[in-house]
């Protein structure tokens, strides 16, 4: 087991490259996130143990990383400051492009893994920004209203964006729909009100639960309808 | 905005964000204290009974010996032993001295407590508070009397200036008979009412007995009896056949304050011992040990001396507002019978349904080994509570010199 140490930060997220198999990334926060700088490691796996390539200081913490899809050189951070920033590992020091729409913490970053020319950022502020690296501009705002924890895109059906938020809820959102009062939302599932359907398997007995924040999500990526989902009450 | 990431977190380890009351108390978390072992022995008859040559420090020993042997535990583990009980000033002695005799090694501590009749219940309390807040980490909190020796009563009056000081005062002086035909005479609890009030605690008794419903509260022990060793494994308080028409024909048990209380529709004069092991959750299943419930918490209420018996009316409703619950969360009451002018007074005010208190009896039909019963309430409430796969279990009893305390606690094993 190789150990890499983050001395004064503490560690958010940690995405391994899609490009080569022995490049990490991880993303920190000095105080636990909670207050001071950001930085995004750089990590090389070689026979010599974990070495760190470079790092970026960020002036908040980094709550989440992604790398790109399309780039084998590029990633995204998802900014404790609202902004999601565009990093280059050939280029020092500064972002090779910064957004800041955002009104809050950034939560979490994904890259389109079908499509690969889009991302998403999920935030405090109660949106999901969908983005593009070419444009100034996000290309798309889904309203929640309560602050998204995680969002991912389908790695099934580059379309669908599902979401968890504080409300206990699990939204799915499909793109291709027309915009309209319901802003493409598809399905919103109440995570705690767990339904009574034979297939599930109950281990022991589940005690019913009130609304708990949501914390993170994932998308099985062989069972194009299975996601999990995990959060407060454990 | 650190303020508001900081207020965020703590929010996600302390959710209350649509838990209701309930699922407050019976959600499990690691640094819960919690029971592994409850146990008692039977309960004997003051005087006559199977523990009559058992003096306290021979119970406490023989009760000790059995929570060794069922818990499994190893007991330099153990690091304090709380013993409740009332007559005996030598109490913390003969803890001690017991248990290094019954295989806890000297580096377990022991003490001893006196809140009268919650003295049980005030020994749980005090191991719990010490887990909660780090001085130990395992603890066995016993309740034990032996009344057959007596000393429960002062053998002097206070001094002059506590005695003339003011009414409340002088009234610590009073008998608890006395105070059990105050409360009969005050709010109007009639003879009639108390006798079959009785009666039916006997009734319950009996079938639970017969049911075979005590025998896993109940640890077998084998004591000397004049000279010669018996195992003692059932309550002889329990008076099979009692009824309302016998119970009604009784004398009055106190005839120089009132005519209401007998002692057929008291609690009875009885020895026994119970003990109760805590640890945190997190130390439990570290240590493989089963868990049997959760202590919630428990608190004491004061008020008037004359009529101490009316204590769980005001300690209950304390406890539950601390918790933000109402009688109808709770599944079990395990009420201690004084007497029934309080039961049937304590019934009545705090409106519990007859079907969940005392399901199997109480004090007037099993006896009040006086501190011995908060442990007790504790062993039959949990017994009980497994019985009928329900979870909350809620002890009371009045305390002598007008006090009253109330336990909560959720049963784990549904």
């Amino acid at each position: 087991m190789l150990e890499f140490r983050t001395p004064g930060f503490n560690g958010y997220a940690v995405k391994y490259s899609p490009f080569f198999d022995s490049r990490l990334c991880v993303s920190t926060g000095a105080n636990f996130g909670l207050v001071g700088n950001g930085r995004l490691y750089i990590l090389g796996l070689t026979a010599n143990g974990i070495e760190c390539e470079k790092f970026f200081e960020t002036q908040d913490c980094i709550f989440d990383t992604a790398w790109s899809e399309a780039h084998e050189n590029q990633l995204l951070t998802a900014g404790g400051d609202g902004s999601v920033k565009l990093f280059d590992i050939g280029v020092n020091e500064f972002p090779i492009a910064s957004w800041q729409e955002h009104g809050k913490e950034v939560f979490s970053v994904h890259w389109n893994l079908v499509t690969k020319g889009t991302f998403l950022s999920s935030s405090w502020d109660g949106t999901i920004k969908i983005w593009a690296p070419e444009s100034k501009t996000s290309l798309m705002t889904l309203p929640i209203h309560s602050c998204v924890y995680s969002a991912q895109f389908s790695p099934h059906q580059p379309d669908i964006v599902t979401s968890v938020s504080r409300d206990s809820h699990l939204r799915v959102y499909d793109l291709r729909t027309p915009a309209s009062a319901s802003n493409h939302l598809q399905l919103a599932i109440p995570i705690h009100a767990l339904p009574h359907r034979s297939g599930i398997a109950n281990v022991g007995r589940l005690p019913a639960a009130g609304p708990t924040e949501c914390l993170t999500h994932d998308w099985n990526k062989y069972r194009s309808t299975v996601v999990a989902t995990a959060g407060v009450d454990g | 905005m650190a303020a508001q990431r900081l207020s965020s977190i703590v929010s996600q380890l302390t959710p209350t964000t649509g838990q209701n009351p309930l699922s407050k108390i019976t959600s499990k978390n690691p640094d819960d204290v919690v029971i592994t072992l409850a146990i008692r022995t039977p309960l004997t008859k003051g005087g006559k009974g199977g523990l009559k040559d058992t003096p306290l420090d021979g119970l406490v020993f023989k009760i000790l010996e059995q929570v060794v042997r069922k818990s499994r535990i190893d007991p330099q583990m153990v690091e304090d032993i709380c013993l409740g009980n009332v007559s005996d000033a030598k109490a913390a002695y003969y803890v001690r001295a017991a248990c290094l005799a019954a295989g806890f090694p000297n580096t377990t501590a022991a003490s001893s407590v006196n809140r009268f009749c919650s003295s049980g219940l005030k020994a749980v309390q005090d191991i719990a508070n010490q887990i909660i807040t780090g001085s130990i980490e395992i603890g066995v909190a016993v309740g034990a009397e032996h009344m057959s020796t007596g000393g429960d009563r002062l053998t002097r009056p206070f001094v002059d200036e506590i005695v003339n000081a003011n009414q409340d005062a002088a009234d610590c002086l009073q008998p608890m008979g006395q105070t059990s035909e105050n409360v009969g005479k005050d709010f109007n609890i009639s003879r009639e009412q108390q006798d079959r009030y009785a009666a039916e605690s006997y009734r319950r008794a009996e079938a639970a007995q017969k049911s075979g419903w005590f025998d896993d509260e109940i640890t077998p022990i084998t004591v000397k009896v004049d000279g010669k060793d018996v195992t003692l494994t059932r309550d002889e308080g329990i008076r099979p056949g009692t009824t309302y028409e016998g119970l009604s024909k009784i004398r009055p048990a106190f005839p120089d304050y009132g005519d209401r209380s007998t002692g057929g529709n008291s609690s009875q004069v009885t020895d026994g011992a119970a003990a109760i092991l805590l640890m945190k959750r997190s130390k439990a299943l570290e240590l493989n040990q089963p868990i049997l419930a959760k202590f919630v918490g428990a608190t004491v209420a004061g008020l008037a001396p004359r009529i101490m018996g009316i204590g769980p009316s005001i300690a209950v409703p304390k406890l539950l507002t601390k918790f933000g619950l109402t009688m109808d969360d709770i599944d079990v009451v395990e009420l201690n019978e004084a007497f029934a002018s309080m039961a049937v007074y304590c019934k009545d005010t705090l409106k519990i349904p007859y079907e969940k208190m005392n399901p199997r009896g109480g004090a007037i039909a099993l006896g009040h080994p006086l501190g011995c019963t908060g442990a007790r309430q504790i062993c039959t409430g949990l017994s009980e509570c497994r019985r009928r796969k329900a979870k909350i279990l809620l002890t009371t009893m009045c305390i002598g010199t007008g006090m009253g305390m109330a336990g909560l606690f959720v049963n784990e094993q549904v």
